[in-house]
């Protein structure tokens, strides 16, 4: 297999996760990585920077991994892809629209076509099993959807990098419900029509959210209600999707720490004629996964691009700026 | 991998889904021809796993069942023509052919076909990306009832229905997009073989639908001679989930999964309460004191735990 030269930028927990995930895979060559704060370096063999100009120049590379606070993304993303690097960045694209379009427009001008976002979601096996549902279309067509992600904050949740507007550019909501929004668009399409409650309900000195309500709609007409919570007081994930012939629901979701509940898929058809259950309880099919592999398939798909000349189908650029554009609606 | 599990609200008047009396019928004829037709030889190894570590678990008509300590599968060592002979029997074909036998079937059986061509809708998308206009080998199938509600499914583009003894005209078809293959493993002597051979009708990348008895299930481990569903010859193969894997393998297959969805074992215990052994007081104590609500949750169980003993697989030509 062919090694990509790959040098990551952020070795906090989602570079760590990264790294893992490469090693995994056994096509990436980690040949240097940069975190500006040492303590997140120590224990690795590879080449170590701080400054991540420095580390991506010094270093002999195909491509680079973004996973930095959110204020720095734009000017790592821009800087490696007008160097011709292929460029994987975690979520979000930047704190806001402008951030998204700003990288769009260098990756417009780039030698090298492959930028890729990291929306490890689309790739949990409930997500890529109600994916294949839907586009089966044994239950007809989706017409709404329901969905929750709840956090249970933490001690020093108010002072975390993630509450500092300046850093991150949003809350609760860009920080983690930004990945329902991102389901719900994948299910869905576009939404275009978007009405929203954004909140400051228990965390009040908090200069970003900790609760936000939205209304979605896409132009064909269909509706998604979201609540993106850091007042759930435990781990919550929650996603119903209603279609013209039956219901899918998503619930838990397999993380590190678990503590987001088993991950599992129930389906139903709708019975008005009651032959699979009693009037109101169809038969239930239900689907649980004890492992994820969201990471890896994300990494795999990255390395498909660089070497197997594959598109990038999951968090691209355009994919990106969309739902930047609809994190505005409803920060608006 | 993946589990899991179906659930519906507990009923009480279940329908069986055997006529009694037919199946009574059924294994009059089966056991006749076992007691004209004894086994002639004694070979203990498993046929799956080779393993000569098997031992007794139980008889039915004076023929032994073998466990296998290493690959748990269950099984009966039978002469291949003897079984050809069983599988042939001219009273089983008149009475599985019958009029009242496929109607019973299909009155019986609806609503688990349609969950069945739902889920496979389902599942051939999920693998192969696709599941319309497909090209299906069915092997063996015995319900006209199935195959009619199979066919109208929007999965069908050819349909070609092999070694069975129903008399329908079907398509050849050389190289199949998907297999359909229910219930047969049961009576496979040879269960790699046959599959590789199955396998040759299969297109690259196609898929192997596959269900099956389990002797990893539930209700056979709980009753053991006492699962008075499971008879020889019609019943020689009873694969643990771990037998089935090395079944798949080694014929050629890649595993995409295996769930074990099975709705009967609590009630097939339940239903011969008395032949549980005196020795399994857990079981016992349970059947006693569970509610209905216990019960349904228990098999919802061993549906997600893949103790069921009714398995559905989903495998790849490799």
């Amino acid at each position: 297999m062919k090694k990509v030269k790959t040098v990551i930028i952020g070795m906090g927990r989602m570079g760590k996760t990264r790294y893992e995930a490469m090693k995994r895979h056994g096509g990436y060559d980690v040949v240097g990585i940069c975190d500006a704060n040492t303590k997140n370096l120590a224990g690795y063999l590879e080449p170590i920077f701080t400054d991540w100009k420095e580390c991506i120049e010094k270093c002999d590379i195909d491509a680079v991994i973004v996973c930095t606070y959110n204020i720095v993304i734009p000017d790592i993303v821009c800087y490696a892809i007008k160097k011709g690097y292929a460029v994987f960045s975690e979520k979000p694209p930047g704190r806001n629209l402008s951030d998204a379009l700003r990288m769009k427009k260098a990756y417009l001008n780039s030698p090298n076509k492959i930028l890729k976002f990291g929306f490890n979601h689309r790739y949990h096996n409930s997500v890529i099993e109600a994916k294949a549902l839907l586009d089966s279309k044994i239950l007809g067509d989706i017409v709404c959807a329901r969905g929750v992600y709840g956090k249970a904050g933490t001690l020093s949740f108010q002072n975390e990098w993630r509450n500092n507007k300046t850093i991150s550019g949003g809350g609760i909501m860009l920080d983690q419900g930004i990945h329902m929004l991102d389901l719900m668009y994948y299910f869905m399409g576009r939404f275009t029509n978007i009405q929203s409650s954004v909140d400051q309900l228990v965390w009040k000195d908090m200069p970003t959210e900790d609760s936000a309500f939205s209304i979605l709609r896409t132009q064909d007409g269909k509706v998604a209600s979201l609540h993106s919570s850091a007042i759930q007081w435990k781990h919550k994930f929650s996603l119903d999707l209603i279609c013209t012939e039956g219901f899918i629901s998503l619930n838990g979701l397999l993380t590190s720490t678990m503590s987001y509940g088993e991950e599992r898929l129930t389906y139903y058809c709708k019975d008005l004629e009651c032959k699979t259950g009693g009037l109101g309880k169809p038969v239930e099919h239900t689907l649980c996964f004890d492992s994820d592999e969201s990471w890896d398939y994300e990494m795999k798909e990255f390395y498909d691009a660089i070497e197997n000349e594959k598109p990038v189908i999951q968090g691209t650029i355009e994919h990106a700026v969309n739902l930047m554009e609809m994190l505005e609606g409803i920060y608006k | 991998m993946l589990k899991a599990y179906d659930y519906a609200e507990p009923v009480k008047n279940k329908i069986e889904i055997k006529d009694s009396v037919l199946f009574q019928r059924e294994k009059q004829i089966a056991q006749n021809f076992v007691i004209s037709n004894p086994i002639k030889y004694e070979c203990h190894s498993c046929p799956i796993c080779g393993s000569e570590h098997t031992k007794f678990i139980f008889e039915r008509w004076d023929i032994n069942y073998r466990y296998c300590d290493i690959c748990k599968s269950i099984f009966v060592p039978v002469e291949q023509e003897t079984l050809k002979k069983y599988l042939e029997l001219k009273e089983i074909k008149e009475l599985k052919t019958s009029k009242e036998y496929q109607k019973q079937a299909s009155e019986r059986r609806n609503s688990i076909w349609n969950d069945l061509v739902l889920w496979a809708e389902y599942r051939i998308f999920r693998y192969l990306g696709r599941n319309t206009e497909l090209n299906i080998i069915d092997f063996g199938n015995k319900y006209e009832g199935f195959i009619d509600l199979f066919c109208k499914s929007k999965l069908i583009g050819n349909y070609e229905l092999r070694n069975s003894f129903l008399d329908l005209k079907t398509n050849h078809i050389e190289q199949a997009d998907v297999i359909l293959y229910l219930n047969q493993l049961q009576h496979e002597n040879d269960p790699i073989y046959s599959l590789s051979k199955i396998r040759e009708s299969l297109l690259k990348d196609g898929l192997l639908i596959l269900n099956t008895r389990l002797g990893s299930g539930f209700d056979i481990l709980t009753l053991k001679g006492g699962t008075q569903d499971i008879f020889p010859y019609e019943h020689i193969m009873l694969p643990s989930k771990k037998g089935l894997e090395i079944i798949l393998d080694r014929a050629g297959f890649e595993l995409l999964e295996i769930t074990t969805p099975g709705t009967r074992d609590m009630d097939i215990v339940m239903k011969h309460k008395e032949r549980i052994e005196d020795s399994n007081f857990f079981i016992k104590y349970l059947i006693d004191i569970a509610d209905v609500s216990t019960i349904a949750d228990f098999q919802q169980f061993l549906q997600k735990s893949g103790l069921s003993s009714f398995a559905q697989v989903v495998a790849r030509k490799r």
